[in-house]
Parts: C-alpha cells; structure tokens; sequence
C-alpha cells in the first residue's frame, strides 16, 4: 500500500528518474528533493540500450522512478520502463517505482513485467512525493522478503475473449478464473507462444481456456499479472462432458 | 482441531469452510483470494467435498482456481446444472475447463447428485454432520426456469441448496445459499425444519426478487430461529444488508446478534472513519479476510464452535464497529 508517510528518508538513498518527457523527469525530481531525497535525471542519450541504462543505474543510484515511456518524445532507445524495472528490481536487487501516462500500456508493455514490478503509479500520482518514496520501500520490501499475499499467484483458468492488433503486436484480452467477472485483462499474444505473434493464429484461440498463476488478490486490473503458463488451450465446448442441461 | 465452522470474508458472495480432525467441507467458493488463502491457512491438503448451492458466480466463482490448485486434493465437487447459465460465457467456460483439467488428473470427481433425499453420510466427516435441506428432488430435476411446486418460475436462487452444518458441540449453522420467496413457500408448504443456531442470511441481506423483503426476513427469522445471523457482504456501493432486511430479522428477534464479514455502506456510507489501508486490524481472526488489508472487513471472517461465534470476540467486534460507523444498522434498527 502507498499510504505510508515520509517522515524520513535516508533509507532511500539517490533515486534515479527516467522519462522521456524531460519537463516530467524534472518534476519527480523537484518532488523528491522536496521530502529530502537526492535524485538523479537520466540522459537517455547516454544510456541508449538496455544495458547501459542498467550499468548506469547499478554505477549510479539506490533506487529508480521509471517512465514506461522512454523512446516517444526521445528517440534512439531500444527497450521501454517495465523491460527495465523489471531487469533493474529482478537482476539487480535495486527498487523501484514504475510511472505511466498511458493507461494502454499497462496491457501490452507492462503486463509481462508485472510480477517483477510492485508498483505502478499514475503520472498524476508523482507529484506527490510520499507516494514515489513509498513505493520504492514497498519494493524493497518485495526484493528483501518476497512478494506480500496480495502478489501471490495462484493457479486458475483463463479464457481467451478477444484477439486484436494493438501499436506493439498483437493483443489479447481474457477473463481470469476467480477474479472479477466483467474485467478483461489484456496482454501481448506472444505470452502465449511465438505461433500468437500472428494475428490469424491469435484469433483462432478466442473462446479457448489456458491456465496459468495469477494474483488474484489484485484489486484492479492494471495489478494483474501471470506466471507459470500452461501453453495448451483448452476449447470448453470440445470437453468430454457437458452439464446435462447445457447439451 | 476440534470441529469449527468458517465463514470466510470474501466480500460479496460466499464461502464457508467446516474442518475437524483431518476432514474438512467447503460450501460455496466466491470469486475471492480469501477463499485458497483460507484454505491455505487452515493447513488443508485435501477437501473431502466441496458444495456448490447454485451456480451464480459469487458462489461459484472460486471454484475455478480451487480446482486448479495443484497441491490440493478434493473428494468430490457437488453442483447443479443450470440452464439458466450461458454455457458459452467466460465464466461458464472457465468453470468447465477447471473441472474437467481437475477430473482429468484424478483430483476430483463431480456430482450433480445435490438434493435432498442425499445421505448425510455423503457430505459428513469427523465430528460434523451436514444435512441437505433443499432444494427436493423434484426440485432439483426440474432446476432454474422451470416451474417450482408451489406455482412461479424458479431461478438458479430459487434452487439454492440449503445446507446444515452441524459442529460437534451441537451447534448448528444453516447455510441457504440464495433462496428467494418462491424457495421460501416451498419450504414452509413442506414443513421443513430449518433450525439452527447460526444463520448465514440468504443472498447477502437482499434480494431484488423478493418484493417484500421484511416479511421474507420475518419468514426466514421464525423458521431458523437462531440466536446469531451472519450476512456475507462486500462493502459496496448498494448497501447490504438492506434496512428492510434488518427491521425483518429483529421485528421477529430484537436480541438476535448480528455481524457483517464487511463493514456495510448502510452502516458507514464514507471511508473517512476507516483505518488506513495497511493498518492492522487487531480484532479479527487470523483467518484471511478479503477486507483486512483494505480495512474493509467489520466481524472478518468468523469461527464457529462451542456456545457460538468464538472469533473475532463478540465484545471486540462491537468495539471496532462503534468506532468506524455513524449509524450501525445492527445497533440503530433495534426496535
């Protein structure tokens, strides 16, 4: 939860802010240095590919506020926010908060990196200061102890409902087994399996069923991520047996 | 362990978990984490049976990833049909795909045999006995859009089965799904004892089928007859339990105790009093709760054993709601 108050934060230490839109990154920063913490803006120019971003941060900073975005308004980067959170928190133990602008991301380019990213804040929800630094803490929380109870994955069905072409591939959009009837949650198809890259493969699966582990605890659908998936689809109306008064 | 009962907070829907020596029963599985985290807490390997009382999703819903949990072993599941469900909807889907992936690798088998004319030595274990009370046979053959023995139409409500857990010490807690008036005339046309001493109020404390819902409260408060009403409830925008539903149950039994897994929007309509998100609520059970985190819940999730509710202490409870609700219903509506 982000609801802690910063009271104090040398437990933060230098907080690294990446974003394309500079005039953003210089908010987040004004915002931390506001509550006592040193923040440090990226030149994305330096750090073009993957692993520059992340030799620079692990050379540079304890913790990182991320943009999901960094190549639209900047050009030349070849990897987006979540590819690099989610190296960033998994790899190299170092917390971090993901910002976004663009509720459509969080489907496609956010939803693979979920499980590794804790915490994904609003563009709106970064000019207030205690939530970036508490969502750095409850990152460290997950790197130092592991995921909380409303992060555990647990396995269940997921049916597959829609099949489009989205900016970055191919998407789909599935209802999860135990969790909130009438939400969707959209993923990129190649999740699935390269075969899903194809938009005419991907829409063949719509009414099928897979299985993988889910947080079900999540409370709204851009928490919602998936592991441990089972890549053999399920067709409901093809099962060995019917309830009598559906045949 | 000694025998206890478990009414899970699983906001709105269902959950009830019945354990005793090795032995356990799950009734209803909401659409809820709750529902595994309980399971899980509860150190259950195995349910010897899980009852479905009728295939709407805050019922049912839970069923889903129960059946896909890999380390948990069920005896039987026991659910209806219902032709009043879209059997290509995705959660009719995923309902059957989760049922047969669990018959399939042989962790479960299925029954629509859920009536009843059942031998309570069917559902039972330990020292817990569990009576089907509902719906009949007939009933239960003719299931939801057909026509009930006392005149209208049933829905998937109408055929709720009702169950009766009975806990070692001799406590019983009745379990009636979400019967509505037309299971209601059902029941009292067949003179069907429904006694017990903890009633899970049907369909959360409302229900929209019913067009007088203070006399149906009365109805089912004369015939249950307990000494605690339970309501399993989310805390969401419509108020549940509703006010006519409360005035019901205590024109027929103004002492009765009632308590609420979530703290109801008719009792505190705002979040202001509420304890941050986060902050520990030191009352409840241990059991997990959908509301703790959020601080959503007001009684949580309840134990049931011995004299009555033993968890979370009936004294702490009304602490807790005192403190957080202008107006609880349970407190205000007393006559």
């Amino acid at each position: 939860m982000l609801l802690d108050h910063v009271t104090d934060t040398p437990d933060v230490g230098i907080v690294a802010v990446l974003d394309d839109d500079t005039d953003q990154a210089k908010i987040v920063r004004f915002q931390l240095e506001d509550v006592g913490v040193q923040a440090i803006i990226a030149d994305l120019d330096m750090v073009p590919t993957l692993e520059s971003a992340i030799q620079w941060i692990r050379g540079n900073a304890n913790a990182v506020i991320c943009d999901v975005q960094l190549n639209n308004l900047h050009g030349g980067i070849d990897y987006d926010g979540a590819q690099l959170l989610a190296r960033v928190i998994g790899d190299e133990r170092i917390p971090g908060v993901l910002t976004t602008g663009f509720k459509d991301d969080v489907g496609m380019l956010v939803r693979p990196h979920r499980g590794h990213i804790p915490v994904l804040v609003s563009r709106d929800e970064t000019e207030d200061p205690d939530i970036l630094v508490a969502g750095v803490r409850m990152c460290r929380a997950e790197i130092d102890s592991g995921r909380g109870g409303e992060r555990q994955t647990h396995r269940t069905a997921l049916y597959i409902e829609k099949a489009s072409m989205a900016d970055t591939g191919v998407a789909l959009d599935a209802r999860v087994g135990g969790w909130a009837r009438r939400i969707s949650m959209r993923f990129p198809a190649a999740m699935l399996g390269s075969d899903f890259e194809r938009i005419e493969h991907a829409r063949r699966s719509v009414g099928q069923v897979f299985f993988a582990a889910v947080n079900l605890a999540a409370t709204s659908e851009t928490e919602l991520f998936f592991e441990d998936i089972e890549p053999e689809l399920v067709d409901p109306e093809r099962l060995s047996f019917h309830f009598e008064a559906e045949q | 362990m000694s025998a206890a009962m478990h009414v899970i907070d699983v906001a709105h829907g269902n959950c009830a978990v019945a354990a005793d020596d090795g032995w356990a029963l799950m009734v209803d599985a909401a659409p809820s984490a709750a529902v595994i985290e309980a399971v899980a807490h509860l150190e259950l390997d195995r349910l010897d049976a899980v009852v479905i009382s009728h295939r709407d999703y805050d019922h049912a819903g839970g069923l889903v990833p129960l059946l896909a949990r890999k380390q948990l072993e069920i005896g039987a599941v026991y659910i209806s049909a219902d032709a009043a469900k879209n059997p290509k909807a995705p959660q009719t889907a995923t309902l059957l795909a989760a049922l047969h992936d669990a018959k399939r690798n042989g962790r479960c088998r299925v029954s629509r045999d859920l009536d009843a004319a059942m031998n309570p030595a069917d559902l039972g274990g330990a020292g817990v006995v569990v009576e089907v009370l509902a719906p009949t046979f007939a009933t239960a053959m003719t299931g939801p859009r057909g026509k009930s023995p006392v005149g209208p139409a049933m829905t998937s409500n109408t055929v709720s089965a009702i169950l009766r857990v009975t806990v070692d010490s001799g406590i019983r807690v009745l379990l009636p799904g979400d019967i509505d008036d037309v299971a209601l005339a059902e029941l009292q046309a067949a003179g069907t004892d429904l006694s017990a001493e903890v009633l899970v109020f049907p369909h959360h404390g409302s229900n929209s089928a019913v067009a007088d819902e203070r006399g149906f409260a009365a109805a089912v408060m004369r015939m249950v007859d307990p000494r605690v009403v339970l309501f399993s409830v989310g805390r969401a925008a419509k108020a549940r339990p509703t006010e006519e539903v409360m005035r019901g149950i205590f024109d027929v039994k103004p002492d009765v105790y009632v308590a609420c897994t979530q703290l109801s929007t008719g009792c505190q309509a705002d979040d202001s009093r509420l304890p941050a998100a986060g902050t520990p609520m030191a009352h409840l059970t241990a059991i997990p709760a959908a509301g703790r985190l959020a601080c959503r819940s007001c009684a949580g999730s309840l134990s049931i054993a011995g004299g009555g509710v033993i968890g979370p202490a009936i004294q702490d409870h009304q602490t807790y709601l005192l403190s957080v609700a202008d107006e609880p219903m349970c407190h205000t509506l007393r006559p």
